[in-house]
């Protein structure tokens, strides 16, 4: 049987190319988002909700254990990013940057966790961000909440391992997609200088990692964290 | 509602058993202890038996309940201290969501 993936926030940006990159290796793939979706694709299936929502998470589980039996791997993909000078941070912007990049991890590992267990194996790959080593100044909220991500990473590996499921996270650098439209050339410049390998990153650089933390083999890698673009 | 739950319940606890390695020597009746020195369940144990009964939970009644909620863990009684008390927790949630 293909492998069963699920990525969240499918309708665009890196959540839509993997979606579309995991479809082209033949495999099985649920994708959620809030908006609109016009991916279709017979192998693939998309379920409108929050993921910072129980219910809609549930329902996305219930709906992959009901069509499938099982899931393989779980990409927490959706994510949203603001930049705002700490003294100028509004607390909507906080509560809003948790419930997608944390809360919403957080709901999709452990209801697919659960599902995972039963196959006595699963792959959680987390997205962190190069702003949480990097510490980025105006980026306190977002860089502090995936650095949360990558402490939850940390300690699910411990808990879940006993269940055949490694959880790993990647950390892209800046990659030309919505969530860095807002973000002033010349920081994204000073960033990328900060960089080994002073360039945006693709798609590409992140389907390479997740492939390696998804395959069969590596079964002992997990409770990692990796940065591209030779941040560390 | 009280005797569907407690046939879901036992039906998931006594599958539970059968497909782990947990040793049981009592009945699955509304006295078997889930938590303490007399419950054949360790901590992990406990976890993927709740895991079970939430999923069977679910099935059956078409909601999307979570046992482990808020209310469950910051009881001044668990109600993970044995079938019975499970039961009746249960019951108490689908009451408040139906």
């Amino acid at each position: 049987m293909s492998k069963i993936v699920l990525i969240t926030g499918t309708s665009k940006g890196i959540g839509r190319y993997l979606a579309e990159y995991y479809l082209d290796k033949k495999f099985k793939v649920i994708g959620c988002s809030r908006s609109n979706c016009t991916l279709h694709h017979e192998n693939y299936d998309h379920i409108y909700g929050d993921v910072a929502n129980e219910k809609d998470v549930k329902k996305t589980i219930k709906f992959i254990r009901t069509k499938y039996g099982k899931l393989d791997v779980l990409i927490n993909n959706a994510g949203t990013a603001s930049m705002n000078h700490f003294l100028l941070t509004p607390t909507e912007t906080v509560e809003k940057l948790f419930r997608v990049n944390y809360l919403g991890t957080f709901l999709y590992s452990r209801e697919s966790a659960k599902l995972m267990k039963k196959n006595k194996f699963g792959r959680i790959i987390n997205f962190t961000t190069v702003a949480s080593p990097l510490s980025l100044e105006g980026e306190a909220i977002y860089s502090s909440i995936k650095a949360g991500v990558e402490k939850l990473t940390s300690v699910l590996s411990k808990e879940l391992g006993e269940f055949g499921i490694t959880v790993n996270s990647i950390g892209p650098t800046p990659i030309k997609t919505s969530l860095m439209r807002t973000v002033p050339a010349d920081k994204v410049k000073a960033l990328l200088d900060m960089q080994v390998f002073k360039r945006y990153g693709d798609f590409k650089d992140i389907s390479n990692v997740i492939d390696f933390f998804m395959s069969q083999e590596s079964n002992f890698i997990t409770g990692q964290k990796l940065f591209l673009g030779g941040i560390s | 509602m009280r005797e569907k739950i407690q046939e879901i319940v036992f039906n998931s606890t006594k599958e539970f058993f059968e497909n782990s390695d947990y040793e049981l020597t009592t009945s699955i009746d509304n006295n078997l202890r889930l938590i303490g020195d007399s419950s054949p369940l360790d901590s992990m144990g406990l976890v993927s038996l709740i895991v079970e009964i939430e999923e069977s939970i679910n099935d059956d009644f078409d909601v999307e309940l979570v046992l482990a909620n808020e209310k469950a863990m910051s009881a001044r009684t668990s109600p993970f201290i044995n079938l019975e008390t499970l039961i009746i927790f249960i019951e108490e949630e689908l009451k408040i969501i139906s």
